[in-house]
C-alpha cells in the first residue's frame, strides 16, 4: 500500500500573499490510511519549513479524501475543469474577427502582466474569500514573471498596434501536446476572444501538435463557452482546497 | 455597390440577421424595439460569443448583398467610449461611418 504525495514551495504565491506558501501534490494513493500517514509526515515538514498557507487539488469524485481534507482544516476554494482537444491536425481555422497572433517580445511582458492583473477574475485566489482581491490580482501579475522564467511560450494577440490578449503555453514534446497555462483577452476586447483561441489552435496545428489541454475555473463561464465552441472535451473535474496553518 | 445603403436599410439588415442569430441560440425573438435593441452588455441579447458570430455574419451580408467590405471588429470600435456593438442603432451608425471612411480612401 502506498501513496505518492509531495510538496513544492510556491515562491510566486508567497510574493503575492506575503505568507510562506506551498502546494501539496497528490499524485496517487491506494488506501486512505496510508495516505493520511503520508500526509501528516508532509505537514510536519511544511511546519518545520515555516509554511503558513498550502493548496491542494483533488479529483471531484474522491469523497473520502474530500472529507479527510475538510476534517483537518482545509477549506474548499475552487472547482477546476480540465479540457482537451484531440486531433488538432484536423482543425479548420474559422472566419472570425482578425487579430495578429505572434510570439511576444520582452517589452510585451509588462502589458501582459497588466492584462492578467486587471482583466482576469477567476482562479483559486480570486475565489478564496479569505484572500483579498488586491493579493489575487498581484498573484497573476507576479505569475507572468515566473512563467517567463520557466521557458513557457508566450504569444500576444494584437489589434492594430494594441495588445488585446495573450496566451502562455507549455509544450510536452514527447506527447506532441500543448498545455495552455494562461490565456485571455483584456476587458473591453472580449469580442476577440474566439479569434484568440482560433489562432492558438491553428498555430499549434501548424507546429505539428495534436493535442491541446487546459485547466480552467468552473466559474469562468465565458472561457468555458469558448472551449465548447471549439469542441474541446471535458476530461476531469477537480476541487481545490486551501489551508492556513 | 449593389443596392442603396442608408441607415434604414442597415437597421433592417441588422434586425434580420439578429432574428436568425437569436433563433439559432434559443428561439427567443422579440425585435419590437427595433433599432433601440440592446445587443451586448447589460441587458443585451447576445453574449460575447453570440456577438462575434453576429458581427461576422453582418460583415458577410454587407459584402454579399451590398458589395461593401468592412471590418467592424477593429481598434477603433474597441477604443470608443460607447461601444458600437451595444445597440442596433449604434452599430448601424458605425457601419455607415466605416463605409463612408473607406469610400473616401
Amino acid at each position: 500500500m502506498s501513496s505518492k504525495i509531495e510538496y513544492i514551495l510556491t515562491p510566486w504565491d508567497t510574493k503575492s500573499l506575503e505568507l510562506k506558501t506551498a502546494e501539496i501534490k497528490i499524485n496517487t494513493y491506494s488506501d486512505l490510511d496510508t495516505f493520511k500517514a503520508d500526509y501528516f509526515a508532509i505537514e510536519e515538514k511544511l511546519l518545520e519549513a515555516n509554511v503558513q498557507f498550502v493548496y491542494t487539488r483533488i479529483t471531484s469524485f474522491d469523497r473520502s479524501l474530500r472529507y479527510f481534507l475538510q476534517k483537518i482544516g482545509f477549506y474548499f476554494v475552487e472547482t477546476s475543469l480540465e479540457f482537451s482537444l484531440n486531433r488538432v491536425q484536423k482543425f479548420e481555422k474559422r472566419k472570425l474577427p482578425i487579430i495578429e497572433y505572434k510570439l511576444a517580445n520582452e517589452e510585451d511582458h509588462s502589458v501582459i502582466k497588466i492584462i492578467a492583473r486587471d482583466s482576469f477574475n477567476f482562479g483559486r485566489f480570486h475565489e478564496d474569500v479569505n484572500v483579498p482581491s488586491a493579493n489575487s490580482r498581484l498573484r497573476y501579475y507576479n505569475w507572468i514573471d515566473d512563467l517567463v522564467g520557466q521557458n513557457a511560450e508566450i504569444y500576444v494577440a494584437k489589434v492594430g498596434k494594441e495588445i488585446i490578449g495573450f496566451n502562455i503555453q507549455k509544450i510536452d514534446f514527447s506527447r506532441k501536446a500543448i498545455t495552455l497555462v494562461l490565456a485571455g483577452c483584456k476587458s473591453g476586447a472580449e469580442i476577440f476572444s474566439l479569434s484568440l483561441w482560433n489562432e492558438i489552435i491553428y498555430e499549434n496545428k501548424i507546429k505539428g501538435f495534436n493535442q491541446i489541454n487546459a485547466l480552467i475555473s468552473a466559474s469562468n463561464i465565458g472561457v468555458f463557452n469558448i472551449y465548447n465552441q471549439f469542441n474541446f472535451i471535458l476530461k476531469n473535474t477537480y476541487l481545490g482546497f486551501h489551508k492556513k496553518f | 455597390m449593389k443596392a442603396k445603403l442608408n441607415k434604414e436599410t442597415i437597421v433592417d439588415l441588422l434586425l434580420t440577421i439578429l432574428k436568425s442569430t437569436l433563433n439559432e441560440i434559443d428561439g427567443r425573438v422579440d425585435l419590437t424595439e427595433g433599432e433601440n435593441i440592446k445587443l451586448f452588455g447589460g441587458e443585451g441579447l447576445l453574449d460575447s460569443i453570440g456577438l462575434v458570430h453576429y458581427i461576422v455574419d453582418v460583415e458577410e451580408k454587407l459584402e454579399d448583398e451590398f458589395g461593401v467590405s468592412v471590418v467592424l471588429a477593429n481598434e477603433k470600435a474597441m477604443s470608443r467610449r460607447t461601444s458600437p456593438f451595444s445597440r442596433v442603432s449604434y452599430l448601424a451608425d458605425y457601419i455607415l461611418e466605416e463605409i463612408k471612411l473607406h469610400s473616401n480612401d
